[in-house]
C-alpha cells in the first residue's frame, strides 16, 4: 500500500504541474485585465493603466508570468491580484466560507439522501419510493439559481412576513398532515388495515397538533418544555434499541434507556451552565456524554450484551444532548428574532453585521443565514446520494449470501443492518469521498445568489477581471483536494473490500 | 419483518404524541433570555446600504483603488472643501471643512482656509502637512512618486505655502483652467489624506516629512511613498484603528471579508453629529439586492436598472424607488480612419436618419425609466447648467437629423449612389445593446444600408473591435462628469490612429478648428463662457456629425419606508453624498 501511496504521488505532482501551466497560461488568456481601465475617463485612465500593468507583469510574455508566479508560490505567496489585494488572505477567507457553507449541506446530503435510498430500497416499487424517486428527479433537474430565488422569496421574505402573526390556514394544516399521514403510512409493513391505522392516526394527530400550534403563537416563541424532551428522549432510546440490537433482549434497551433518564436529569441540572456557555463546553459536554454511555453500556451490558449495549447508550445519550441543544436554541427564538426585527430568515450573507448575542443567539443567527443555501445544495444533491445508494442496496439484496442469511433465521432486521447495509455502503464511500473532494471548489451558483463571497467567487472574479492570480490559487486548493480525494476513496475502497488489492 | 413493522408503528405513535405534547410545553418556558438586545440589521440606530463591489483600499486617491465603490463607502469618512451635493449633483463648498475663494484671474488664484476646529478622528490638527502631501500627489511632482486617480489641474500649479500648523493656503495657476473648483481637494478621488500616518509608517518624524516634501527627496520619502499607494489596501481585515482616522462624520470601524463593512460616528468630528450613529455597507450581488431589500436585511439598494427590476420594484410592497438619469450616456460612433463613413457627411447623415433613436428609447429605456428622452447633446447632462444653452444650439441640426426619417435616408443613400452600402455597427455582448442593434438593423436595412450587426464580448479590449478600429460604427457609453476637462480628449485630434496614440477618440476624429474649441473651453475664465463654447462644440459635433448620442443610462434607487433623507445622485457623489442626513425611524 505504501509503494501504491508514493507511487500514485510521484505521478499526481507531475500530472499537477503541468496543469498549473496550462491553467495559468488560459488564465493569462480568458479576457484582457485592462478592458475596465480603458473606460475610465481620459484623465485619470493612464495612470490606472499603468499601475495595473506594473502590477500584474503584463509588459512580460506569458512564461516570465508563469515563473515569477511559480517561484513566488512555492515559497507560499500567491501574489496580489489585479487591486494589489494578497491572494493568501482571499484564500484564507474564501476556504473558510467554502468549509461553512458546503461542509454542513454535503453531510446533511450524504445522511439524508443515504436514509432515503435504503428506505426506497427497502421499499422498493411501492408508492413511496415512485414518489421518492420523483421528487429527487425534480430537485436534481431545478437550476439552482432559480430554485434559490423561490427558497428567498418563499421560504425567506414570505416565511418572515407570515411569522409576524402565525397563523396556519386550515387548507395549509390539512396539506401538510395528510403529506406526513401518507409518508408514515407508506413507511409501514404490513397489511392495508395496519396501514389505514397509522394514516388516520398521524392525520388526526397532525391536524390537531399544527391547530394546536397555530392557536398557541407557539412558532413566535418555540420551546420544547421538558415533557416533550423527556419523551422524545425515551424514544429516541427505544429506536436507536432497535436498530442496534432490536427490543428482544433486555440489557441493551435497559442501557438505552438510563441514558435517556441521565439525559432528562441533565436537562434540569445543567440549566445554568447552557444559559450562554460556549462551543467548548459543548464539545466537552458531548464528551461526557459518550463516556457516560459507554460506562453505562458496560456495565449494564455485562458480558454477553455489552457490544450491543454501549452502542445503544451511546447515541441515546447523544440523541437526548441534540434534543436538549434544539429546545434551547428554540426558546432563544423569541429574543433573536426581535434583535433582528422579525426577520430571522436571511436572504444574504453569512451573518447579521455586528451581532453579538448569546451563544444561542448567534447561532440562530448563523442558522438563519446557511437554512437557505444549505437547503438549496441539499435540495440538488439528494437525487445522487439516494439513487446510487438504492442501486447499491438493491444490488446487494439480491446476492446470494443475503437469501442465505434469510435462509439461516436471520431477523429481517441483522439481515439489513449486517449484510445488506454495511456491502451497499462499499461504492458510497467512494462518491463520498469524491464529493468531499470537490466540495472546495464551492458552490459559484448558490455562493453568488446567497450572498457568500468562498471558493467559487474568487474564481469567478479571477475569470471577470482576466486576474490570473485568483484563480491559481482556486486551482492549487481544489485541484489539490481531488487528487488528494481521490487517492483516499481507492483506498478506502482497498480497505472496506479486502477483494481489492493496491498494488 | 413483523418486528420492525411494529417498532415502526410504536416509533410513528410515540413521535406523534411528542409533537403534540410540544405545544403544551413551550408555553411555560422560554422568554428568560431577553437580556441581551443588540443592534441588528432591523435595529433603528443602524441603516444598512447594499453594494455590490467590495471596499479594497482606504485610500481611493491612488490610481489603483480610484473605484466607484470605494468612493462610495468611505464618502461619510471624508471632509473636504466640496462635494457633489444634491440631487443633481452639483459642486457644492463644504463650509464645515473650510471655505475657498477665487481671489484673481490673472493669474488663477484661489485662497483656501481649513476651518479652525478641523481635526483627524485621532484628534491630529488637519492642517499644512495633510496639504503639502496633497499637493504632491496631485501635482505629480517628485515624478508621481505618491499615486494619484490622474491629472486633474494641479500640475499647472506651484506648491502652495504654508507655516507648519497653519490653516491656509493659496493655489496659482500657471494657466487659466476651468475646473478650479473641483481641482482642489475635496470628497471623493482627490480629497485630503492625514500626512502624520503616512509620515509615522515611513518612518519619519512629521517635521522630517514636511521638509522631506518642501525639498522634494525622493530617498528620504520612498518608504512614505510605498506606504501611501498600498499601505491602505484592506487585505482580509481593517488595518489598525491608528493608520485610518477620518476627516468626516464616520469612522471606519469594522469589516468583514466578502460581507460587510460599517461606519461609526465619528466623536471627534468638529461639525454636527450624524443623524443615524451606524452606517453598514453590506455586499450583495446586484441581482440579489431586492430580495434583501424586501427582507428588510438592507435599507438602501441601487442595482443596475433592468426591467426585471423595475418590475419587482414596483410590486414589492413597504419601498420607496426613485427613478432617475445617471451621468453615463449611449451613443452611436462613426469610424474616420476608414470604412464608408470615414469621407462621406452625406452617409453619415443617412444613418443618423435610419438610426431609431426613439424607438431605441421607448423599448428598451422607458419600460424602466417612464419619461426618458432622446439625448441630444453629448457632453452634458440635463441637469447640468448649460444644457439650455446647447440643446438650443442644436436645435436646427436636430430638426433636420434628429428625428427618425428612414425615407429622407433612402433618398441621401440614393443620391450617393449608396443604396446597399454594408456597415458594420460594433458593440460589447449584453442584452439591451443587442436589442438596440437589432433595431438599427431593421430601421437601416429599410433604408438601404447592408447592417452587419457584432457584438462581442471583448469588445472593450486591446484586441477588440474598439481599440482595433474594425467598427463602422460603435455602439458604448462614456460615463459623462460635469468637468470640463473630463471629456475633453474624446474629441481632440489624435497623434496617431492607432490603439496606444488615439486614446479615447477611438473613431480618430480630427478637426483643428474643434481642437481650438476644445483649448477654449480648459481655459475659460468662468462657467457662463465655458458654457457657451460647450454649446458651440455639440453644434460642431452635430454639424459634422462626429457622434450621435442615442440616451442618458437610467437609474435605480430604492429604500425601505423607514429611512429618511435618501436623495439619489447622479454623479461621482454617488447614493452617500448626505450618508450622515440618512436617518431610520
Amino acid at each position: 500500500m505504501l509503494v501504491f501511496i508514493v507511487r500514485r504521488l510521484f505521478v499526481s505532482i507531475w500530472v499537477f504541474f503541468t496543469a498549473t501551466i496550462v491553467i495559468f497560461f488560459l488564465a493569462t488568456k480568458v479576457k484582457d485585465p485592462l478592458a475596465d481601465a480603458r473606460q475610465l475617463p481620459d484623465n485619470t485612465r493612464e495612470s490606472a493603466m499603468a499601475v495595473i500593468i506594473e502590477r500584474m507583469h503584463l509588459d512580460e510574455p506569458f512564461i516570465v508570468r508563469y515563473f515569477l508566479w511559480l517561484g513566488d508560490a512555492i515559497q507560499g505567496d500567491l501574489g496580489v491580484n489585479r487591486q494589489g489585494l494578497s491572494v493568501n488572505s482571499m484564500l484564507d477567507a474564501a476556504v473558510s466560507a467554502t468549509l461553512q457553507l458546503v461542509i454542513g449541506a454535503t453531510v446533511i446530503s450524504i445522511v439524508i439522501g443515504i436514509t432515503i435510498g435504503v428506505i426506497s430500497a427497502l421499499r422498493q416499487y411501492s408508492a413511496l419510493d415512485q414518489t421518492v424517486t420523483f421528487v429527487a428527479f425534480v430537485c436534481f433537474s431545478l437550476p439552482s439559481f432559480w430554485i434559490a430565488t423561490l427558497l428567498k422569496e418563499f421560504m425567506a421574505i414570505d416565511f418572515n412576513d407570515w411569522l409576524a402573526d402565525p397563523v396556519i390556514s386550515v387548507p395549509f394544516i390539512a396539506g401538510i398532515s395528510l403529506v406526513t399521514a401518507l409518508t408514515a403510512g407508506g413507511l409501514v409493513v404490513g397489511d392495508r388495515r395496519s396501514r389505514l391505522t397509522v394514516f388516520g392516526t398521524t392525520l388526526a394527530g397532525m391536524v390537531v397538533l399544527l391547530a394546536a400550534l397555530s392557536a398557541t403563537g407557539w412558532f413566535n416563541d418555540p420551546g420544547l418544555g421538558p415533557i416533550v424532551v423527556a419523551l422524545t428522549a425515551l424514544g429516541g432510546a427505544i429506536g436507536f434499541t432497535v436498530l442496534v440490537s432490536g427490543l428482544e433482549w433486555a440489557p441493551p434497551l435497559k442501557a438505552a434507556l438510563i441514558s435517556a433518564g441521565l439525559g432528562i436529569v441533565a436537562y434540569f441540572a445543567l440549566g445554568p451552565v447552557l444559559k450562554d456557555p460556549n462551543l467548548l463546553t459543548l464539545l466537552l459536554l458531548a464528551l461526557v456524554t459518550a463516556g457516560v454511555g459507554y460506562g453505562v453500556g458496560w456495565y449494564v451490558g455485562g458480558d454477553l450484551y455489552r457490544r450491543n449495549a454501549i452502542p445503544a447508550a451511546i447515541f441515546t445519550g447523544l440523541f437526548t444532548g441534540a434534543v436538549i441543544f434544539l429546545d434551547r436554541m428554540l426558546q432563544s427564538f423569541a429574543s433573536y428574532s426581535d434583535s433582528v426585527g422579525g426577520r430571522p430568515i436571511s436572504t444574504i450573507g453569512a451573518s447579521t453585521p455586528n451581532y453579538d448575542g448569546t451563544f444561542w443567539q448567534s447561532g440562530l443567527d448563523s442558522f438563519g443565514h446557511l437554512a437557505l443555501p444549505s437547503l438549496a445544495l441539499v435540495l440538488i444533491s439528494l437525487a445522487t446520494y439516494s439513487r446510487y445508494t438504492r442501486a447499491s442496496m438493491l444490488e446487494v439484496m439480491n446476492q446470494d449470501y443475503v437469501r442465505t442469511a434469510r435462509a439461516k433465521g436471520l431477523s429481517e432486521r441483522a439481515v439489513v443492518t449486517r449484510h445488506v447495509l454495511r456491502n451497499g455502503m462499499i461504492p458510497i464511500t467512494t462518491l463520498v469521498s469524491y464529493d468531499i473532494g470537490t466540495v472546495l471548489g464551492g458552490a459559484v451558483i448558490t455562493e453568488k445568489v446567497f450572498g457568500w463571497r468562498a471558493m467559487g467567487t474568487m474564481l469567478l472574479e479571477g475569470i471577470e477581471q482576466g486576474d490570473p492570480m485568483p484563480i491559481m490559487a482556486f486551482f492549487l486548493v481544489s485541484g489539490g483536494a481531488i487528487i488528494v480525494f481521490n487517492m483516499i476513496a481507492d483506498i478506502a475502497y482497498a480497505v472496506l473490500d479486502p477483494r481489492i488489492r493496491l498494488s | 419483518m413483523t418486528r420492525f413493522g411494529r417498532a415502526s408503528k410504536l416509533g410513528a405513535a410515540l413521535l406523534g404524541g411528542a409533537l403534540v405534547l410540544s405545544a403544551c410545553g413551550s408555553d411555560s418556558d422560554g422568554g428568560d433570555d431577553t437580556d441581551n438586545n443588540n443592534a441588528g440589521g432591523g435595529s433603528a440606530d443602524t441603516v444598512t446600504l447594499a453594494w455590490a463591489q467590495p471596499l479594497d483600499s482606504y485610500n481611493p486617491t491612488t490610481a489603483g483603488a480610484n473605484s466607484n465603490a470605494n468612493g462610495t463607502i468611505l464618502n461619510g469618512t471624508v471632509g473636504g472643501f466640496w462635494g457633489y451635493d444634491g440631487e443633481r449633483g452639483l459642486v457644492t463648498p463644504h463650509e464645515e471643512f473650510g471655505t475657498y475663494e477665487k481671489v484673481s484671474d490673472d493669474p488663477l488664484t484661489v485662497e483656501y482656509t481649513i476651518n479652525e476646529a478641523a481635526v483627524w478622528s485621532d484628534g491630529v490638527p488637519i492642517d499644512c502637512d495633510d496639504v503639502q502631501l496633497w499637493w504632491t500627489q496631485n501635482s505629480g511632482a517628485i515624478d508621481g512618486l505618491f499615486s494619484a486617480v490622474g491629472i486633474q489641474g494641479i500640475e499647472d500649479t506651484t506648491r502652495p505655502e504654508c507655516e507648519p500648523g497653519g490653516k491656509s493656503f493659496t493655489l496659482v495657476y500657471d494657466t487659466p483652467y476651468a475646473d478650479w473648483e473641483t481641482a482642489g481637494p475635496g470628497v471623493g478621488n482627490n480629497k485630503i489624506m492625514p500626512a502624520h500616518v503616512v509620515a509615522r509608517e515611513g518612518g519619519l518624524s512629521d517635521e522630517e516629512f514636511l521638509a522631506a516634501l518642501l525639498a522634494e527627496d525622493a530617498d528620504a520619502l520612498a518608504d512614505a511613498a510605498k506606504f501611501f499607494n498600498e499601505g491602505w489596501l484592506i487585505n482580509g481585515s481593517l488595518p489598525d484603528e491608528s493608520i485610518i482616522p477620518s476627516s468626516g462624520p464616520y469612522k471606519l470601524t469594522g469589516f468583514e471579508e466578502g460581507q460587510s463593512v460599517t461606519l461609526t460616528a465619528n466623536e471627534a468630528y468638529w461639525g454636527e453629529q450624524p443623524a443615524t450613529k451606524t452606517i453598514v455597507v453590506r455586499q450583495v450581488a446586484e441581482e440579489q439586492q431586492v430580495q434583501a431589500l424586501q427582507n428588510g436585511e438592507v435599507d438602501v439598494i441601487q442595482p443596475q436598472p433592468t426591467v426585471d427590476v423595475a418590475n419587482q420594484l414596483e410590486q414589492a410592497s413597504g419601498i420607496q424607488t426613485h427613478l432617475g438619469d445617471q451621468y453615463t450616456y449611449e451613443h452611436w460612433d462613426f469610424n474616420f480612419d476608414r470604412g464608408p463613413f470615414s469621407e462621406s457627411l452625406a452617409l453619415r447623415q443617412a444613418f443618423a436618419l435610419c438610426a431609431p433613436r426613439q424607438q431605441i428609447v421607448e423599448n428598451l429605456i422607458q419600460p424602466i425609466v417612464p419619461d426618458a428622452e432622446v439625448k441630444n447633446i453629448r457632453s452634458l447632462a440635463p441637469w447640468d447648467p448649460g444644457y439650455e444653452l446647447g440643446v438650443d444650439a442644436v436645435a436646427p441640426v436636430i430638426a433636420e437629423f434628429g428625428t427618425t426619417d428612414i425615407e429622407r435616408a433612402r433618398q441621401i443613400l440614393e443620391e450617393e449612389d449608396a443604396v446597399g452600402t454594408k456597415i458594420r455597427v460594433e458593440t460589447l455582448d449584453n442584452q439591451r445593446r443587442n436589442d438596440s442593434g437589432a433595431l438599427v438593423k431593421a430601421s437601416c436595412d429599410e433604408a438601404g444600408f447592408d447592417v452587419e450587426f457584432v457584438s462581442s464580448a471583448d469588445f472593450f479590449d486591446t484586441t477588440g473591435g474598439l481599440s482595433q478600429g474594425t467598427f463602422d460604427v460603435a455602439q458604448y457609453a462614456w460615463i459623462g462628469s460635469n468637468q470640463m476637462s473630463g471629456w475633453n480628449s474624446t474629441f481632440r485630434s489624435p497623434a496617431e490612429c492607432s490603439v496606444e496614440g488615439k486614446g479615447n477618440n477611438n473613431g480618430c476624429y480630427s478637426n483643428a478648428e474643434l481642437d481650438q474649441l476644445l483649448n477654449d473651453i480648459l481655459v475659460a475664465p468662468n462657467p457662463e463662457d465655458a458654457q457657451a463654447i460647450a454649446a458651440e462644440i455639440e453644434l460642431k459635433l452635430w454639424e459634422d456629425m462626429v457622434t450621435i448620442p442615442i440616451f442618458q443610462h437610467p437609474g435605480i434607487t430604492a429604500w425601505g419606508d423607514s429611512v429618511q433623507n435618501i436623495v439619489p445622485n447622479p454623479s461621482q457623489g454617488s447614493i452617500t453624498w448626505n450618508v450622515h442626513e440618512w436617518s431610520k425611524g
